[in-house]
């Protein structure tokens, strides 16, 4: 009888529980775990692991981080670290080692298999041939969103992921879509708006989430000047230009106007000294300027979608003939 | 003698000789070439004066060679929108061959004896960009900055009868290959493409394809280098590398707002918004190590040089790049005045090779830098007025 009773306390007691305390963590009176900042890294990106024991009597107790099994020199007793994530498509274990002072060990892990989504931002909004630069989102305007996923070796099947696209915490698209990897939306409201992005395998388990600000500039309106012969200029007006000749022929460009807009419901208006000029020309962003015999003029440009109000500019410069 | 005498002999003395002044100053003056003032031939005293010439050594006539040739120099006066060197034989001279801005009337100049000469009179309104096949013998001209947005190909084969046509595709952005394969990306509804013509057949390969539009090339130069594709730059905005492998797309660990990037075949050099501030990068293409440059990198102001790799030469103004760079550049709101760099990522090093502002007294915004074939030259642009200038290293 006392041996079956031995037997059944071996059985049932301490090692047995030793191996619950090591896979649920709750020897301690609670839970243990590891919080990753971000959750989703991407390749490279610098992470910061931290111990999450606040539901556990902890008191006392030793903590050791370990990395892909390596002990972390100088980690002793430290709630977070900090490392860099591996490459695409390489695996990183981290495990946090709880040691109580009655010698009970409790293991958290984590793993971390970076993968690149980027998600591209491509305003549908104006800048001219020359222009090298990316057009800006304006309120009220489209903005196409591409999410790319990446591996070591190439570009990942759309098909293989399901997104799930957020504009400032409200769902976009109806929820989440499989292939879903593009999605448009409408600038709101605000200088800055919050897409979320979260991307899930077939499993449903989420591989990554991406957090990006979509920027809400105005209308920048830019003046050029324009040879007959060698077309427009490369750098702007600026504040003056000295006329050389009798007349120069000035090109307004609205930077960022929604596209829907060009050739469509616009007001566009020229003045010099103030009085407004009608529009002779094929052209509503050409105008023609003559010199006046000498002193300053003042040449000013305006601009607004008659579709969008708040979609609007002007600006001035100076002739000296 | 007596004293009255004495006074009567010096006062004939002083009527004699006020007499003479005043005889001098009436009469004295020359009349006639070779008389002297004052010199009335008196006792033999004549005006002509023999010259003798100083005995000299006879030097037999020789041309002037101007061997104090200014290093940095201004080839037009004309807007370029496209050159490129040429040379027939190390022997032979070099000759720069360029397009005009607004017509596309394409010249050359001889860069031994300054001669310039004009190649085509085929008129391409509303020209704005060219490029040169590396034979010389094609030319892709974009017309139309304002509604159309045409590419023409242009013959140079037979100068006497230059052909020109369009090419009947959406043409983005293009360049030539080291073969003389037209390279250029098409915009599609789902994205862009990149595509191989080649101009005498006029066969079309695809190269890629990536899922969006607004995209900036970097075209593989030398054959060996892969091309890279990101999306055009904004400081607003998150830019990636993306590699073009084989068909495939390889995304490269370089991202970032306002990115932009210049490659040879070991290095990628690439600038990007860190801390509201651009900042320049390198990353070593067979390490996977990335390293600060020395200077701002800029790709249209800078060359990597054909016989290293890890050498470049950059257009370069020490000033603080707003967190506004490279937009406002763009644009045309911004203007460096640049000094010329020699740039070596192996010593991570930079060296100004020359200020223009202090040698030829000129600011100059550099852009569409490139570099000739024996690495001796370098050219480009002012963005200020679209000069062409040429830099002897």
């Amino acid at each position: 009888m006392r041996f079956l009773l031995l037997l059944t306390l071996v059985l049932l007691g301490t090692p047995a529980g030793l191996i619950k305390a090591q896979f649920s963590g709750d020897v301690l009176g609670g839970q243990l775990s590891i919080v990753l900042d971000p959750q989703y890294p991407g390749p490279r990106d610098l992470v910061t692991a931290t111990l999450d024991d606040y539901s556990l009597d902890a008191g006392g107790a030793t903590i050791a981080w370990f990395i892909d099994q390596q002990f972390i020199p100088g980690s002793e007793n430290k709630r977070s670290i900090s490392f860099t994530a591996g490459d695409v498509g390489s695996k990183t274990k981290i495990e946090a080692r709880l040691t109580s002072i009655n010698g009970q060990t409790m293991v958290a892990t984590q793993s971390i298999k970076p993968l690149y989504v980027d998600i591209i931002i491509e305003p549908q909004t104006y800048t001219p041939i020359f222009y090298a630069g990316r057009a800006l989102p304006i309120y009220g305007s489209t903005v196409f969103l591409t999410a790319l996923v990446g591996t070591a070796t190439s570009l990942a099947n759309n098909s293989e992921y399901t997104y799930n696209w957020k504009l400032n915490d409200k769902t976009l698209g109806g929820g989440s879509i499989r292939g879903g990897n593009k999605i448009s939306l409408m600038v709101p409201h605000g200088r800055s708006n919050i897409v979320t992005l979260s991307v899930a395998d077939f499993n449903g388990q989420t591989v990554a989430r991406r957090l990006i600000e979509i920027p809400s500039v105005d209308i920048d309106v830019q003046f050029y000047e324009i040879s007959t012969l060698y077309g427009i200029a490369h750098k702007t007006v600026g504040d003056s230009l000295n006329l050389i000749g009798n007349s120069t022929t000035i090109k307004a460009v609205p930077y960022n106007l929604d596209l829907r807009s060009v050739g469509g419901d616009l007001f566009t208006e020229w003045q010099i000294d103030g009085l407004k000029q009608k529009n002779t020309g094929s052209d509503p962003f050409e105008i023609t300027v003559y010199g006046q015999g000498g002193g300053l003029t003042n040449i000013t440009f305006k601009v607004r979608n008659l579709s969008e109000l708040l979609q609007g500019d002007e600006n001035s410069f100076q002739i000296q003939s | 003698m007596k004293r009255s005498t004495f006074i009567i002999i010096g006062f004939i003395i002083i009527i004699l000789l006020l007499a003479f002044w005043l005889y001098s100053l009436f009469y004295g003056t020359p009349q006639k070439v070779g008389e002297i003032f004052t010199n009335f031939g008196f006792w033999g005293n004549s005006s002509v004066v023999e010259v003798v010439p100083v005995a000299t050594t006879t030097v037999p006539e020789a041309p002037i060679v101007d061997v104090v040739t200014v290093k940095l120099r201004q080839l037009t006066t004309r807007p370029v929108i496209g050159f490129r060197e040429f040379q027939a034989t190390t022997t032979e001279p070099k000759f720069i061959t360029y397009a005009e801005a607004g017509t596309g009337h394409i010249y050359t100049i001889n860069l031994t004896s300054g001669e310039e000469i004009r190649v085509s009179n085929v008129t391409i309104p509303t020209a704005e960009t060219a490029v040169f096949s590396a034979s010389g013998r094609f030319v892709a001209v974009r017309s139309g900055f304002t509604n159309k947005n045409e590419v023409l190909l242009v013959d140079l084969n037979d100068l006497s009868s230059v052909k020109s046509e369009v090419l009947p595709y959406n043409i983005d952005n293009f360049t030539f290959s080291v073969t003389d394969e037209l390279l250029f990306t098409e915009i599609t509804t789902t994205g862009a493409r990149g595509r191989a013509l080649n101009p005498s057949t006029k066969a079309v390969r695809e190269i890629f394809t990536v899922p969006f539009q607004a995209i900036t090339m970097v075209w593989s130069q030398d054959g060996v280098t892969p091309h890279y594709v990101y999306p055009k730059a904004s400081s607003r905005l998150l830019g990636f590398l993306y590699a073009v492998s084989g068909g495939s797309i390889i995304r490269m660990p370089i991202s970032g707002s306002g990115l932009t990037a210049k490659a040879s075949a070991d290095y990628i050099g690439f600038s990007k918004l860190v801390n509201l501030n651009q900042q320049s990068f390198f990353y070593n293409t067979k390490t996977g190590m990335v390293s600060s440059a020395p200077i701002m990198l800029t790709p249209e102001k800078c060359v990597f040089t054909h016989r290293n790799n890890a050498t470049l030469y950059c257009g370069y103004e020490i000033t603080d790049y707003p967190y506004t760079f490279p937009d406002d550049w763009y644009k045309g709101t911004k203007i460096f005045s640049d000094r010329i760099w020699s740039i070596n990522f192996n010593t991570q090093s930079a060296t100004q090779i020359i200020s223009p502002p202090v040698s030829v007294g000129r600011e100059l915004d550099i852009t569409d830098m490139s570099i000739g074939l024996d690495d001796k030259m370098l050219y480009f642009t002012n963005k200020n007025d679209r000069t062409l200038w040429l830099y002897e290293i």
